[in-house]
Parts: structure tokens; sequence; C-alpha cells
């Protein structure tokens, strides 16, 4: 059924990466993308690599389904390593045919961006993979809630997406027995061509959105009910308490922002370039 | 507890004509009390729910909660910790994606401290028998468990009284059940006022008193016993007897000397067993 | 038009954590002109079963069998079967979606392949079955009552002029009189029209009002199908899975444990009164 789809990809386990504050992990992943983008010598992807594959390690989470994170963008990454094989001048030309050609900078370049891509798509679903919605909307509304004095709603973000979260399972529901209603009143989602099919979903999508419109009228009164009032001196159940794994884990960011940095001003470049 | 005076409640249709959905509502609820409000859809009786905790402020006349008039805007988030709500659709008033995230939304808005509000979450968990689902989603879980986690999510704000707009309308009789169980219990055990809006005969029994409404008045104002026992005036505006109360009515208007005032099976038996021995 | 199904068998989210049978080898048999109350828990297979009577689900194992089609063939035409089992789902205002309640009713038809001019003739023919007025054909569902809406709803489901109908909780958030004016359009419906219909319910009370037999489903399995005198006669089985029987039947249950004997197969307020009748006045004479 459509509503037993797992969310955002959480994988509830009890591992030292899942327990670490939100705020501190969605801001290192943040600081992994950058120097991912900083990398561009093999000593620095040794580095990412190796890194990566400790947190992967830590995470209890199957080294496998990090890799299979980059799957749907595979297309996107091979693509960019084309493009960058082909577009990238240079004088060491390795191969030509007519006005194809290919240079040793187009081959490294290449090689960057596809690499570069892979680790931050898995870096990235690390994240997700380890933190659950709830605490990761929580985090991004701390992380924010210093930039609600110069207008930013970082309270009301993290409330949408609470209740997107929330009502995402019961609109796919919703809508399943909508499909379901209208078949038995002989509608045909499948054969026509695009065109038509389009204009068979109005059945579907006019109920559904009625429906919305109903649940978020309703929901917001019994919000009201309860009392909701904007973010304002709000308290939260559930209090993001840095510990110590949290300064360990920053000291290991650290260690390995120096490392790729350093890659980076003496040009460890054992290619030469 | 709760003091309604000549309420009358009136808005106008696309026609731009007035129409009247309250008139001229007088009723005292005291404090502990379970009372059902019960009516026929379009009655009114919703409309008058939505007034005891301000989403809906009188046109005529006035509501006071515990000495607070609910048109006074500056009290108007003591009025509604104070007389919590309960909704027909428990999917439509669930707010977070787990189940205890949920019931801590109302002491969040109030400003509890983060360990009060632990506190109050795991109690209204307990008290509404949930708390073994306390990090669940909401969304696979049975209709009468959301209904419980709804009412658990205002039972945190730590309410005097509950008004439960058609809580089991949506339910399956196994959700029923639970929700009328937490619902007496609620107000046994803990002492919280319960004004029950319904339009289900089997469910106003329970209350130790039945308002009944019709086109915006109040018509009766007993105990079940002696509202039901009106069977055909009950029956002329829509509503309906328990299955018992009609049979012994319909053995009187045969002209069998029993009760007139029989409203569970048990009694029913017992009538009928006298009359046959 | 009759019904058979055989040795059925479904399983849903197979392969993943959610799999649930929701059939485990069901088989029976409805006559043409049953009028059948369906009754079982929220889970116990009632949804999965009337979703195969019209072929929006196919059986993993077993056979479903409508008139001359057999749904769980490949070759068979859907528009054939829809147009032959009409379900009227839980809620069915919700799925109301044109400008005009004309339009919405006027779908299920179109999409047979009906033309203007029959589909016009239907909804005349249609209307005054779920007791509604053709001046509201001009309307926009939307504006209607919570009442008018459902039988708009049924309406468009009658339209395509199934021969069963399958109700599901037709009933559901309506107060007495909205419950009791839906239920004596579907008793017409079967009356007048000779439509087979299977109506699922969770009142005992309803059922007994209206139906002729009644199938209880618990657990993935069918437990019994028989009239409703005989089933509700069992009101221990009932029990055991949760289920009830109309408080008229508990009251005759509990006076015969007092030794008070009125029969069998009392179901309804009216049957008991005769019943009692009989008895009280029958002593009076001796």
């Amino acid at each position: 059924m459509l509503k037993d789809i797992t969310l955002g990809q959480y994988f509830p386990l009890n591992s030292p990466i899942h327990k670490l504050d939100p705020r501190f992990k969605i801001m290192f992943t943040l600081a992994f993308i950058v120097l991912v983008f900083f990398a561009d010598s093999v000593p620095a992807y040794l580095g990412i690599g190796v890194f990566l594959g400790f947190v992967i390690k830590l995470s209890k989470i199957k080294a496998r389904i990090v890799l299979k994170s980059a799957k749907p963008l595979m297309f996107i990454i091979i693509f960019t390593a084309i493009i960058n094989l082909f577009l990238t001048g240079g004088d060491n030309v390795v191969f030509q045919w007519k006005f194809l050609k290919i240079t040793e900078t187009g081959i490294v370049n290449a090689v960057n961006m596809a690499l570069r891509l892979l680790f931050l798509v898995m870096g990235s679903s690390l994240l997700t993979y380890t933190t659950s919605p709830i605490m990761l909307t929580d985090g991004i509304e701390r992380l924010l809630s210093p930039f609600a004095g110069i207008g930013l709603p970082a309270h009301e973000l993290a409330m949408m997406m609470t209740i997107a979260l929330r009502f995402i399972p019961t609109l796919l529901e919703e809508t399943e027995k909508i499909i379901m209603a209208q078949k038995a009143r002989g509608a045909d989602f499948e054969s026509g061509n695009i065109f038509k099919r389009a204009k068979a979903l109005i059945p579907v999508l006019v109920p559904l959105f009625i429906s919305s419109f109903r649940r978020a009228d309703e929901l917001a009164t019994a919000m009201e009910c309860r009392c909701y009032r904007g973010g304002k001196n709000r308290t939260s159940l559930k209090q993001l308490k840095i510990n110590g794994n949290d300064w360990i884990a920053l000291s290991a960011m650290l260690v390995f922002a120096a490392w790729i940095v350093v890659c980076d001003v003496f040009n460890l470049n054992i290619m030469g370039y | 507890m709760i003091e309604v005076k000549d309420l009358t409640y009136s808005y106008d249709n696309d026609e731009g004509v007035s129409e009247i959905v309250l008139k001229e509502i007088n009723l005292n609820i005291k404090k502990g009390e379970f009372v059902a409000v019960l009516g026929h859809n379009g009655s009114g009786k919703s409309t008058f729910a939505k007034h005891l905790n301000a989403i809906y402020l009188p046109l005529g006349g006035k509501v006071v909660i515990d000495g607070i008039d609910t048109s006074d805007p500056d009290k108007l988030w003591d009025i509604r910790s104070m007389v919590g709500m309960v909704f027909q659709n428990p999917d439509n008033q669930i707010v977070a994606s787990i189940v205890e995230e949920d019931v801590a939304f109302a002491p969040e808005n109030l400003s509890v401290p983060p360990e009060e509000i632990r506190k109050r979450v795991d109690d209204a968990l307990e008290a509404v028998g949930m708390s073994e689902y306390k990090n669940h989603a909401p969304h696979m879980l049975s209709g009468g468990q959301k209904q419980r986690v709804a009412i658990a999510g205002i039972i945190a704000m730590k309410p005097d009284i509950i008004v439960m707009d058609e809580p089991t309308a949506m339910l399956d009789p196994i959700g029923r059940r639970e929700v009328i169980k937490t619902i007496e219990d609620l107000n046994q055990k803990f002492g919280i006022t319960i004004v029950l809006i319904t339009h289900n005969m089997d469910e106003a029994v329970k209350a130790q008193r039945v308002v009944v409404i019709d086109a915006g008045r109040v018509l009766i104002d007993d105990t079940p016993r002696n509202v039901f026992k009106n069977v055909e005036m009950i029956r002329s505006i829509g509503l309906d007897v328990p299955q018992a109360t009609m049979l012994a009515h319909e053995l009187i208007k045969e002209g069998f000397d029993i009760r007139d005032d029989v409203l569970t099976v048990d009694e029913c038996t017992e009538e009928i067993y006298k009359l046959c021995q | 038009m009759s019904i058979t199904v055989e040795n059925v068998c479904y399983t849903y989210g197979k392969g993943s954590p959610f799999e649930k049978k929701a059939l485990d080898n069901v088989s029976f048999h409805i006559e043409d002109g049953d009028f059948i109350g369906l009754i079982g828990h929220t889970g116990s297979g009632k949804s999965t079963l009337i979703q195969l009577l019209n072929g929006l689900i196919k059986p993993d194992s077993g056979k479903v069998i409508v008139n001359e089609y057999d749904l769980t063939s490949e070759k068979i035409d859907m528009k054939k079967v829809r147009s032959t089992v009409g379900i009227v789902f839980q809620y069915p205002e919700y799925q109301l979606f044109e400008e005009t309640v004309y339009k919405d009713i006027a779908f299920g038809p179109a999409n047979l392949g009906k033309s203007d001019e029959e589909i016009s003739a239907i909804i005349e023919d249609v209307l005054p079955l779920v007791g509604l007025s053709s001046d509201i054909l001009d309307k926009s569902p939307f504006e209607l009552s919570g009442g008018q809406k459902r039988r708009v709803a049924i309406a468009g489901v009658l339209a395509m002029n199934p021969r069963i109908l399958i109700l599901d909780e037709p009933t559901a958030g309506l107060d007495p009189a909205g419950r009791n004016d839906i239920l004596s359009c579907i008793k017409k419906l079967h009356d007048k029209k000779n439509v087979t219909v299977i109506l699922v319910s969770h009142s005992m009370e309803d059922v007994a009002n209206t139906v002729n037999k009644i199938m209880v489903i618990s657990d993935a399995n069918l437990i019994a199908f028989d009239t409703v005198g005989n089933v509700f006669s069992d009101s221990e089985k009932l029990k055991n899975i949760g289920l009830n029987v109309p408080q008229v039947t508990r009251i005759v249950n509990h006076l015969r444990q007092k030794g008070i004997e009125l029969g069998s197969g009392i179901y309804t307020v009216e049957a008991a009164v005769e019943a009692i009748k009989k008895r009280v006045r029958g002593n009076d004479i001796c």
C-alpha cells in the first residue's frame, strides 16, 4: 500500500551517529558538501573516502544501502562526467576522433566531478538515513531561529514541514481510495495518450484538493483549540542537548576539514596539476 | 462552571438572509457533570459546542466559563486551555507524525517547561491507555486509537472541561467502545466535566444529563431516563431511542402495564419477565 | 445475476513487512435478488471482499464468477463488470468532483459509453430512487447538505444500472433520520427493481431491519452465511468474535435464560411485540 512507504528514508537504528544532535549533523553535512568541492587531489579524495567510510561504519547502516542512494542520480553523475570528459580543453590530447577530443585535463575533471557528486549524494543521504524527520525539522528550526529577527520564518517553516510529514501518508491513503471509487464508476486511468490520461486524473485531483482544504480548515481549528498562536514563547518536549559525542564528532570534522584544506593549500598533487 | 445565558447566533447565508442557528439558549453545567447534547445534523449542536471555548463568540447573550466571559479577548487562551475540544475526524486534529510529539503540542504552545511537558504527556497517554504507542506514527493506528491520542492531546492541557463534538461518528463499534470508555473514565476518575455532542442515543444514555437541541433551541434538559421516555417526540425530531426503550414503548401502546422509562436491555428484560410471570 | 466465489485467497503487501492475509480460502454463492448484510470488524477482510466482487483487485488464488463473467480471467471486459456490479464506498460524497450534480451523476454512464440522450433518461430514472428532486441537477454538488451529497453519490453509482449493488456503510456519520432515509431507499431499490444488494454495516439493528441473509467475516474467514434469524440465534459465536446481536435479540435471549421462551428468530421490535403478546395474552386465556 502507498501509505507504507517510509518517508525521508530514515533507518531507526541505535548508533552514535543517530544520537548526534541534529543541529550538528546538519552543519556537518553542509560543511562536508563544501569541503567535497574543495577537494581536487588524490590524497583529498582518499581523505573523504576514509572519513565517509568511517561514518558509515559507525552509523551501522549497510554500506550497500548508502551506495544505492546514488542510484537515482547515476544518470546526472555520468552525464556530468561525459560533458567534462569531452568539453574540457587542454594540450595533452589523449584521444582524438574528428571533433571529439579527450585531454588529460578532461579525464581529471570528469573523475573529479563524478567523485564529488557521488560523495555529495552519499553524505547527504547519511543525514536523512540517521536523523528522523521530526529531529531534522527540529534541528532546522533551531538553526534558523537566530535569523527570525531579520524576518526569516523559522518556526513557520518547521511547522509546515511537520504538518506535511504528518499528512502525506493520510493523503496518499485518500488518493488510493478515490482512485478505487472512480474506477468502480468506470474511470479508466490506464489507456489513451498522455492528454487523455492527464484528463482522467481530474476526477481524482478535484476531490483530493477539496478534501485537503477541508482537512486544513479542520486542522487549523483544532490547533487553535490547542492554544496554538505561532512560534512565540513555545517550549519543546524534546530538548536538544549537546553532549560529549557531539564535541568528539566536531573534533573529527575539524581534523577532516584541516586535511582537505592542507591538501588544497599545499597542492599535494601527485598528478602534477 | 459553564453558564450559558440567552445565547443567540445567526449567520448570513448566500442570499444575504440571516439564518438563526441558536436561539436564546440557557444552560448551566456544573463541575464534574457528564452532559450529552443530542440533536440531529443541522440542529445547531455543533455551533453550540464551538461557543464553549470561544471559537465562535455569541451574537446575543453570553457564555461564561468559571466566571470568565468568553468574549473577553484578554482571556481567550485561558478559556481555550480550560475548555478542551475534541472533533469528529481524528486524522484532522493530530499535528505531529509521532504520537508523543503530538500530545506535547498543546503544552508546548502554553510555554510549559520541558520536564513538566514530559510528565503531562506520559500522564495523558496513560489516562487514555495509549502509553505503549507513544513512539508510533499516528497514521498506522486504528480510528479509535487515533481518537484516544487526540483526547490525550487535550488532556495534556489540563482542562477542567472537555467538549466532544461527535467523537465516535467516524469510528467502528470497537473504536466507539474504546472512546466512550475513555470519556467515562475521564469523568469518573479525573473529575473532568464532559460535554458530549452526539446523535447516538446509546452514547447519550451513558450521560448523567441529556440536553436535546432542535432548531437552535433547547427542547428538553433532563436525565436520560426522563428524556427518552418521550419516544414520539424524540422520533419526531429525527432522533432515535434505544431499541430496549422502543420495545417497552410499543408494549405500553399495546396496553401492557410496564414502566415507561426503560433504558437498558436488562431493565427491559426485567419488565417483560414480570409481565410473563 | 448470481455471484460465485470459490476458494478465494488474498494477501496484502506480499513480501513486505506489512504482509497481511485478508481472505483465506473463502467460498460462497449469492442468488439473484438476495439482500445480504455483510458484517465483521474493520480489518476482517470485508473491504477486500467487496473490491474482489467487481474486479478492482484480483485474488491470489480461487475464482470469482459474477453472472457469466469470470473476474479472474485475463480477457474479461472490465466495463461490463463495472456496469454489472456497482460499489458505493464509505463516505461516497468525497468522490464528487463535477461542477453540477447532473454532470457528476453522468460520469459513470458516460464512462460506459452511453449517449447524451440515454444519460439524461437514466438520470431522470435514478433521481427519485434516492429521493432527490430534479431542481438540484444544476446545482454544484458542493453546496448541498451532507445527506444530499451522499444521495447524489449513490445516484452516481445507480446510474450505471448495476444488477448487483454493494454499499459499504452507506449510513456512516448520518443522524438517525438520514440513516433511515438511506436504508429505505436501498430497500425500495431491492424490492422494486430486484437488485441484488450487499450491505456492509456495523449496526446490527440496521442489518436486522433490512436484509434477508447475513454474511459474517472474521479474521480473513467466512464464518457464517445464513438467514438473519439463524445467524442471530447463535449469539455466542458472534460474541466470541466481538460482534453483537440487536438489543431485541439480547432481550429475548436473556428471557430464555430466565426460563421464558418467546421463540427463535426474533430480531426486530415488531416481531418481539407479537411474540410477547402471544405469550402473555395466551397465558391469560389459560
